[in-house]
């Protein structure tokens, strides 16, 4: 049994489920699989299906049915299914097919292909990733690191860190040390030109927006 | 096979120059052979700091560009018969150089040389960029300032993303952190960063730390490097580096003020 990449992504306050089939995808424990994988979840609806290049588009629509089955037996929901290069059409078995995150006309969805990154990030540099960005080293002053999911820094964060940068306002920054020149989340920003808070200084931390969409910034225990 | 070293740092005035002289005549004299190559092409300084500056007949353009061989080109350095420099042209300008004509010089060199010195221009254009393309490792000057510091950030960032090395997914070049014109004074008053601020901040191992002497000027003016100046402390300082730069294990000096008691000790007699 293949289900890879079986990720959680977020856009605004909906949670997504992507559930990706291969080829060596066993389909009968993929009911298992998506209880497993809703868990407690609130939103039952939003199960969104992605499927290996390498299948055929017939094959596609056989899983696509088959799991349907599966979901009205749960009663949860499949929202859509992700474009690949073998799927062009809108819908397959009336369930729309949605593109990311290319395309803004449709609701903005954000998959996590994680970026990983094992040097510094230099003044100088600007690294972008659609999706999450990992650094396992210090991000230098004069330095830029925008990511359209998550930051996390394994180490001094000194530069500009800016998550969401696509609008997605649950978006994070973390970092074991804090000294940024900037940070911004979905959009907000905030030039940081004053000193850090002494709670903050030698603390791992986390940025994120509240719930009036103003920055903030706590240190996490580590 | 030679090895490649760009003696850089972003920012201008710091030290390179100085340091390629010096670094490239220690290394001649420890017997290997060497050659340094100046890429701050329509500036020309390397030669008056190596005293060979009435010699250039042929300079690094001409051979780029076909007009002179290498052997026509290359200068014997007047002390060492390990040590050549190719000059850069004063006349010609910056966009002379072509990376694909620089790296057949490079190949060329790399036959007959054990260390091929690449002395940087400032900045982060075309011609630093073709000073550091080819590198093996790098020496980054910085001065024990945030502006220089800053600069050698940048110029690390771009040794580990731009070079041949980076580009072709080879191992990283070496980079060593070389602090040029310290003065401990000011460092202790506050004045300037201190060797542990500008390796907290560019967290590459140190070669050395070369203090602020007027015998630097001397040198120069003398047409000698700096590190042939007997019974200096500049001298000693990049001795120092070329130690630790062939693996010897080597203190770190000159970097604290004397202290008061010091010269009691030297001149304070019976109390
Ligand atoms: N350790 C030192 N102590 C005092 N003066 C120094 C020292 N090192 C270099 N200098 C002086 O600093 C000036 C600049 O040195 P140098 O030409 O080597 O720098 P550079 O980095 O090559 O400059 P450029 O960026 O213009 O090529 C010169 O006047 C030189 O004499
Ligand atoms: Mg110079």
């Amino acid at each position: 049994m293949v289900i890879r990449n079986n990720v959680k992504f977020t856009h605004a306050s909906f949670e997504y489920y992507v559930l990706h089939i291969g080829l060596a995808t066993d389909l009968s424990q993929v009911e298992s699989k998506l209880i497993d994988f809703i868990g407690s979840s609130n939103h039952k609806e939003n199960i969104v299906l992605s499927f290996d290049d390498d299948l055929n588009l017939e094959s596609i629509t056989k899983i696509v049915a088959a799991i349907s089955k599966i979901t009205i037996k749960l009663k949860i929901q499949l929202h859509s299914i992700l474009e690949n290069r073998v799927i062009h059409d809108d819908k397959i078995l009336n369930f729309p097919v949605i593109n990311f995150p290319k395309s803004s006309k449709k609701p903005e969805v954000l998959f996590n292909k994680t970026l990983i990154i094992n040097e510094p990030i230099r003044s100088g540099m600007r690294i972008i990733n659609d999706g999450d960005i990992v650094v396992t080293s210090f991000v230098s002053n004069g330095a830029e690191v925008i990511a359209t999911g998550n930051i996390h820094i394994y180490g001094e964060l000194k530069g500009k860190a800016i998550a969401g940068s696509a609008g997605d306002k649950s978006a994070k920054i973390f970092a074991l040390k804090f000294t940024p020149e900037l940070i911004s989340i979905g959009g907000i920003y905030r030039a940081i030109d004053t000193k850090i808070p002494e709670n903050l200084l030698n603390n791992a931390v986390m940025v994120s927006l509240d719930d009036k969409s103003r920055l903030s910034i706590v240190a996490v225990k580590i | 096979m030679a090895k490649v070293i760009v003696i850089t740092s972003g920012k201008g005035g710091v030290g390179k120059t100085t340091t390629s002289a010096s670094f490239a005549s220690g290394l001649a004299l420890k017997g290997f052979k060497t050659v340094v190559v100046d890429f701050d092409i329509g500036l020309r300084n390397l030669d008056l700091i190596m005293g060979c500056e009435r010699r250039v007949v042929y300079d690094f353009v001409n051979v780029v560009q076909g007009e002179a061989t290498l052997h026509q080109a290359l200068i014997k350095d007047k002390n060492c018969d390990n040590l050549y420099i190719l000059a850069a042209s004063q006349t010609k300008d910056k966009e002379a150089l072509t990376q694909d004509g620089v790296g057949n010089v490079i190949d060329e060199l790399s036959k007959d040389f054990d260390y091929i010195v690449c002395d940087s221009p400032a900045g982060i254009e075309r011609g630093s960029f073709l000073a550091l393309y080819f590198a093996d490792e790098a020496i980054v000057v910085t001065n024990p300032e945030v502006s220089s510091v800053r600069d050698s950030d940048r110029i690390l960032g771009i040794l580990s993303s731009k070079s041949k090395r980076a580009v072709e997914g080879k191992s990283k070049i070496k980079a060593h952190l070389l602090v040029t014109r310290y003065n401990p004074e000011r460092v202790e008053n506050g004045e300037m960063l201190s060797v542990k601020d500008i390796e907290d901040i560019l967290r590459i191992p140190l070669i050395g730390v070369i203090p602020e002497s007027t015998d630097v000027l001397q040198a120069s003016n003398t047409g000698v490097p700096a590190i042939n100046l007997k019974e200096t402390i500049v001298s000693e300082a990049y001795w120092d580096v070329i130690g630790r730069f062939l693996g010897e294990d080597k203190e770190l000096r000159f970097v604290n003020a004397p202290r008061k008691g010091f010269f009691q000790r030297i001149f304070g007699g019976g109390n």
